[in-house]
């Protein structure tokens, strides 16, 4: 089970990346480019809304959706990291959001794998 | 019992409680006379002070409740806007979505808040609203025996302090320690024992100090919810919640009207449904905030009725300032398109 720690940490991060990536999404030039980043930030956002709505340090059920919806959001923010210097062309908001990516990817493997 | 009724009363209860009261048919002649005209009027100035303190309590309280009630609207609103808002967001999200529907619509619409958390949430604002119509009771013009409402929703407080769910329900809440959830259920059954006890008038101002503690513990709870504006520290609350929802709903619209060839009525449309939404955000964050702070306001106001009797022109200010908040809620709220 993850500590109430961890998930605060977690939440910060999704957060801070959430943030980043509804610049990056603007920033984006093609239709395509905002799909993958709107895609990206449904995940994020699941995330955060789970965090938010179920009693995690005491419920199996919401740990295990938690979990799954990490290991898909770790799937594809990897795939936009490596995607987005091409796909945003503001070297600021694109760098931005790869180091978001990369923290968040961090806190939700630890997370992922601790359960 | 009330303002009106309570001066008729003085008179009885003199004459009832004291033997002093017909001197003339002892042997103590005029000592024992002055001394019975005495006790008359101790106690008839002691009763009648009791009546004015009441009185005194009678239109605070008043206005004390009519503010309480409109707040525990606007909070109910809070409560509603968010759900009806993920609604929303739902049905663009699936509208802007190409192809066949790809999601079991059954499960596809599920609200932030769930029923039976909404359920717990309806029930404090039910406690709030019956604490200030029994004191209201007390003090005002009407007596009003107690009904089966009120002893129904007193019985369900008594279940809901001491069901699990209540914990759970807050604990999601980061910024909400345990120590408060266990001050808002003591709260719940405080008040429940307090809807149901026989009140007397005259201990008004004890009642007020007994229960200032758990009314504050129920809206503490319901403050935190709401929450401050999204920080990267705490992103939480409904004000997170909201915020992000219409940021999705705008990503959406943004799609649909990118979708739209330029120059036609159709983008036109769109991207003037897009400035709605723009402004729809900052109402509904600007309404969860007037909330919340009228919330705050309602405990300030809570603890200046205590001190109505010393310092009455506070009272009226702080009143008078968590009225104007609660209004400018609801104005706002009333701004919001409707689901």
């Amino acid at each position: 089970m993850p500590s109430q720690d961890d998930l605060a940490a977690l939440q910060k991060a999704f957060y801070s990346l959430y943030n980043s990536l509804n610049e990056a999404y603007y920033a984006a030039s093609t239709e395509e480019a905002k799909d993958q980043i709107h895609g990206a930030k449904d995940l994020v956002n699941q995330v955060l809304d789970m965090i938010d709505q179920a009693d995690i340090e005491a419920d199996n059920a919401a740990i295990a959706s938690l979990t799954q919806a990490l290991n898909a959001s770790i799937k594809n923010l990897s795939d936009l990291q490596k995607d987005l210097e091409a796909i945003v062309h503001n070297v600021g908001i694109a760098s931005t959001a790869v180091q978001a990516i990369d923290s968040a990817l961090t806190v939700a493997g630890k997370i992922a794998a601790a359960v | 019992m009330n303002s009106r009724t309570l001066p008729a009363r003085v008179p009885t209860g003199v004459r009832h409680k004291s033997p002093a009261a017909q001197p003339h048919v002892t042997t103590w002649g005029p000592v024992r006379t002055h001394l019975g005209i005495f006790a008359i009027l101790v106690a008839a100035l002691s009763i009648a002070a009791t009546s004015c303190d009441t009185q005194q309590y009678s239109s605070a309280i008043s206005d004390f409740g009519t503010a309480a009630v409109t707040v525990v609207q606007q909070t109910r609103n809070a409560y509603k806007l968010v759900n009806d808002t993920v609604l929303q967001e739902q049905i663009l999200a699936l509208t802007a979505q190409p192809g066949p529907i790809a999601a079991d619509p059954r499960k596809a619409f599920p609200p932030f808040v769930s029923d039976e958390d909404l359920s717990i949430r309806n029930t404090m604002l039910d406690t709030l609203e019956a604490y200030a119509s029994a004191l209201g009771n007390l003090t005002g013009k009407t007596s009003a025996d107690l009904d089966t409402e009120t002893n129904i929703l007193a019985a369900s407080l008594n279940t809901l302090a001491k069901n699990d769910r209540l914990q759970h329900s807050f604990r999601e809440v980061k910024s909400i320690t345990p120590e408060q959830t266990n001050a808002g259920a003591a709260g719940l059954e405080a008040i429940a024992k307090f809807l149901v006890n026989k009140k007397i008038a005259a201990r008004v101002p004890a009642i007020l100090a007994e229960n200032e503690p758990h009314i504050e513990g129920i809206v503490t709870l319901l403050i935190h919810e709401i929450g401050d504006a999204p920080t990267a520290d705490d992103p939480g609350g409904l004000r997170g919640k909201l915020g992000r929802t219409y940021d999705q709903l705008i990503d959406n619209q943004t799609n649909l009207a990118n979708a739209d060839r330029a120059g036609t009525t159709e983008k036109q449309q769109s991207v003037a449904k897009l400035a709605d939404l723009v402004s729809a955000q900052r109402n509904a964050d600007a309404a969860l905030a007037g909330t919340q702070t009228a919330l705050k306001k309602l405990l300030t106001a809570q603890r200046a009725l205590l001190q109505v009797q010393t310092a009455p022109a506070t009272f009226k200010t702080v009143v008078a300032s968590l009225w104007a908040e609660a209004k400018d809620a609801q104005d706002l709220y009333a701004k919001l398109p409707t689901k």
